[in-house]
């Protein structure tokens, strides 16, 4: 059932990569960079998938491969590109914390998720133990970036980084969900990050900016 | 049987639909959908009276399968006794309503499908035999009767009290669900077959806490002191005719399902629940009627007379705990018709006196008894209604709660007689109390029909109020009668009622009640005996001989009419009648640490004393329950909410820390477990 012997290594090395390009996201500090690296993530979780998809000789996982491509990769990135060029933002990103510090916590959060669900009996993913750790460490610091960014767009690369976690989870833990239901998540996602860049509008108009700051005056 | 059974909710159902269908005729639709509640309602009737003739329990079982089981209807001899309480009275309700709501309802359509829905839900209630079903319908029962509380929703009372009750009977659902589903773990199933099945596994620790649960849950809906501070509000707010149903039947659905727990559910029963509950009750028996007696409003005081009437229930079923728990089953038998009984006649006679107080209020637009006063001249059927009403419910001999209330008395009588110390020393005290608790009840009602129909109208209100139209008095007849006939046949119910008392307990009937289904009903061990028919002749004689005897007399001397003698004080105006306030002043003094008065006399004067232009008066009770209990614990609550309010600071990133955390946390929980 298994595929040739040097795919494994293989798969964690990209594995790795991916784990990189995800602190990387969090650290860089222009929002192009940020994109750019998301872009570089969705891709590093398209080889992933296609190497589960071969390794474990499941062909659909591979339309899910394509679907990560094509939109994780290209689509969603273009979108942002868009949206900053209609925004008219060329700004910095802005965090609560600084670089160093947000190193320092990221290396916890993978040392936390490393540990935590290191060893688990509970999830016997058929590849390896490690990307149960990696994709919850990825879930860790989109949640992060979600909580220490001010701005609305690098939220919503957060919520992305989150559902790329969620995703490197279900494919090296069931290889891959039935393909509708994939087919779903991604219909989701496309459709979540159209919606989030309308809100981005929207808030911009109601607040004139899009620092989160100011969603404050909306509580009673 | 099956298809008179299943028909009556089909009527209900239909009834709930008419308003809905109907055109633009409001008065007609409202009509009509009681109506066919009335219908349904008669169906049950039928359905309960078959299954007391038969002896036989019915069964329905929905078809198809359910996750929680199967919807199963059954209507054993305890459920046809609640299902004859709740088809009798609201079949004499519906046609009440027909008159009730002609002209001054606005929401008549809405209220016949309320109305139609709430007595589907307690019929529901009483027959269901799956704690799921019986929980979703409990629920729909406590929605419908919240709509009847909030009906006049503009005012502020009315929503005040839809919120107190809401959150209450909220409070004791959960406690009913915890109760449940403890029997849930035991039994395995939510069927109530299966929890008396498996009963007398149940472990004592876990028996007690479903005991303590049950009673919290139902008591708080049976309006026991001290969780009855909702019921007041809610029937004073509600319409007359949903108050009758409320407090004669919704509250009653509390002591059936009571009954359930204690008798069937819980295995072996303890001696100490007989004791709370027998606390609880005469609590409630004598807190209930003293402040029955500090009201002015009519519907306030028979609310909390309600109480009262819930209270004396509780010390039968109590006694008959305690009887049953140490042996003595024959009494526990007597014990038990005696609070079945009685569950029947409040239904009667407190069904009759809020449809009568409802009569007052759509002739006199008022409920505050110190603005009433003379009506018996304007409407002297409803009085006469009304006056059979506080007759029976004062307890006075002929009519149906003596009977209950003389079982209740005997059986408090025969536990002194037993071993045991606490029983020989408690059990006076309750007769004793509770003898005290029905003579202020008297009290209570001749002060109600006293101020309300006696004496000169007190306002022009009351002194052009009309008579009510015949669908009110045709009703209001239909319940008197039912106040005489239970009395006269008192033998003969107590006699049914003694085998749904065998069916819950070990034993015969003929042992609980050797008297059996007769004219007249005596105590186990020849201890009392009653014979109502007596009672009730001896009744037509003396006002019969009373009338020829002045008959008799008057024909010997000469009459001569003219004004009554007034001291010489030439000006008296109906201001200065013995008014409400006045009457009950001296149990004002006499349990003031429990009332705990507030009274103030503002006077304004000219300079002296003798010169005075105004004065005004004001005295009013504190509501020691409220302000002791429920007030601290409201503004405990309400401080820790404030305390909880201080991380809900609005930032979108703070909230999402929350997440994070929480999800780093329960990672390394698994991890550590």
């Amino acid at each position: 059932m298994t595929g040739a012997a040097w795919m494994l290594p293989a798969l964690h090395f990209v594995a790795m990569l991916l784990l990189v390009t995800s602190l990387a996201l969090i650290v860089s500090p222009q929002l192009f960079a940020c994109i750019r690296f998301y872009a570089l993530h969705s891709f590093l979780l398209a080889l992933i998938t296609t190497g589960t998809a071969l390794y474990h000789r499941v062909p659909h996982v591979l339309i899910a491969a394509v679907l990560t491509l094509v939109l994780k990769t290209i689509v969603i990135p273009q979108i942002f590109y868009r949206m900053i060029r209609r925004l008219g933002i060329r700004r910095d990103v802005e965090t609560y914390l600084n670089i160093p510090l947000s190193l320092i916590f990221s290396t916890l959060l993978v040392f936390i998720s490393f540990y935590g669900v290191g060893n688990l009996r509970a999830i016997k993913p058929p590849l390896s133990q490690e990307f149960v750790s990696i994709a919850v460490a990825t879930l860790f610091l989109g949640m992060f970036m979600m909580t220490t960014r001010k701005k609305a767009l690098t939220q919503v690369l957060g919520l992305l980084l989150i559902e790329n976690g969620l995703f490197l989870l279900g494919v090296t833990t069931t290889f891959g969900m039935p393909l509708l239901v994939e087919i779903g998540i991604f219909f989701d996602v496309l459709v979540g990050a159209i919606i989030m860049g309308v809100f981005v509008f929207k808030i911009r108009g109601a607040f004139e900016g899009l620092d989160m700051d100011q969603l404050t005056m909306l509580k009673g | 049987m099956k298809t008179l059974f299943l028909l009556q909710f089909i009527f209900y159902i239909f009834g709930a639909l008419i308003p809905a269908l109907s055109g633009k005729n409001t008065r007609l639709a409202s009509a009509a959908s009681h109506l066919a509640a009335g219908i349904g309602s008669m169906l049950g009737l039928a359905c309960a009276l078959f299954v007391f003739a038969s002896g036989i329990p019915f069964e329905w079982v929905f078809p198809g399968e359910g996750v929680f089981g199967n919807l199963t209807l059954r209507l054993d001899r305890l459920s046809a006794v609640f299902l004859f309480i709740l088809s009798a009275l609201s079949a004499a309700v519906s046609i009440y309503a027909v008159g009730y709501l002609k002209d001054h309802h606005r929401d008549a359509r809405f209220l016949g499908f309320v109305y139609n829905s709430f007595i589907c839900s307690m019929a529901l209630v009483i027959t269901a035999a799956n704690a799921f079903y019986f929980l979703l319908s409990w629920e729909v029962m406590a929605l419908t009767s919240y709509m009847f509380v909030v009906m006049e929703h503009e005012q502020k009372e009315s929503r005040r009290a839809g919120l107190l009750y809401f959150v209450m009977t909220h409070l004791g659902t959960a406690f009913l669900m915890i109760a449940f589903l403890a029997l849930f773990l035991n039994a395995g199933s939510f069927e109530f077959r299966d929890f008396q099945a498996s009963a007398s596994a149940l472990a004592p620790a876990w028996k007690n806490a479903v005991f303590v649960c049950a009673l919290i849950g139902l008591g708080t809906k049976a309006g026991m002191i001290p969780l009855h501070i909702w019921l007041p509000e809610a029937h004073t707010q509600a319409p007359s005719h949903a108050s009758a149903l409320m407090s004669g039947v919704m509250i009653k659905t509390a002591i059936y399902a009571l009954l359930r727990f204690l008798f069937q559910f819980l295995g072996e029963i303890e001696a100490w629940w007989g004791g709370v509950i027998l606390c609880a009750g005469i609590l409630s028996a004598l807190i209930g009627i003293l402040y029955a007696l500090m009201e002015h409003d009519l519907k306030r005081l028979l609310a909390y007379s309600s109480i009262e009437n819930m209270g004396i229930v509780f010390l039968g079923i109590g006694s008959s705990l305690f009887f049953a728990a140490s042996g003595r089953t024959a009494w526990a038998g007597f014990a038990l018709i005696a609070a079945l009984f009685h569950s029947v006649n409040h239904a009667f006679f407190k069904g009759l006196l809020f449809l009568g107080a409802g009569s007052v209020f759509s002739a006199v637009h008022c409920r505050d008894m110190e603005r009433l006063g003379g009506l018996i001249h304007r409407m002297p059927a409803t009085a006469a209604f009304f006056l059979t009403g506080c007759v029976a419910i004062s307890a006075l001999p002929p009519l149906n709660g003596f009977v209950s209330e003389w079982m209740t008395l005997i059986a408090l009588f025969a536990g002194m007689q037993f071993q045991g110390l606490a029983a020989r020393f408690f059990f006076p005290i309750l007769a004793s109390l509770f003898g005290f608790a029905g003579a202020l009840a008297a009290m209570c009602f001749v002060k109600a029909f006293g101020i309300t129909f006696l004496g000169s109208p007190r306002s022009s209100e009351a002194a052009q109020a009309r008579e009510s139209d015949g669908w009110m008095k045709a009703a209001m007849a239909v319940l008197s009668a039912g106040c005489v006939l239970l009395s006269a046949g008192a033998g003969w119910t107590a006699g049914i009622l003694s085998r749904v008392a065998a069916d819950l307990l070990e034993g015969a009937p003929a042992d609980f009640l050797p008297s059996g289904q007769s004219v007249c009903v005596s105590g186990p061990a020849e201890m009392g005996r009653f014979m109502p028919a007596a009672g009730l002749g001896l009744l037509a004689v003396l006002p019969i001989s009373l009338w020829i005897w002045r008959r008799l007399r008057l024909k010997q001397l000469k009459v001569r009419t003219g004004p009554n003698w007034d001291c010489g004080f030439s000006r008296i105006t109906d201001r200065m009648q013995y008014s409400a306030t006045g009457y009950s002043k001296p149990l004002r003094r006499i349990f003031s640490f429990l009332y705990q008065p507030l009274r103030r006399v503002e006077v304004e004067d000219e300079g002296h004393v003798l010169l005075r232009t105004a004065q005004r008066f004001e005295s009013r009770i504190r509501p020691l329950f409220e302000e002791v209990l429920y007030r601290p614990l409201a503004r405990w609550i309400i401080g820790l909410s404030e305390k909880a309010r201080q991380i809900q600071t609005g930032h979108i990133q703070l909230y999402l820390s929350y997440i994070l955390l929480t999800t780093i946390i329960l990672v390394l929980v698994v991890r550590l477990l």
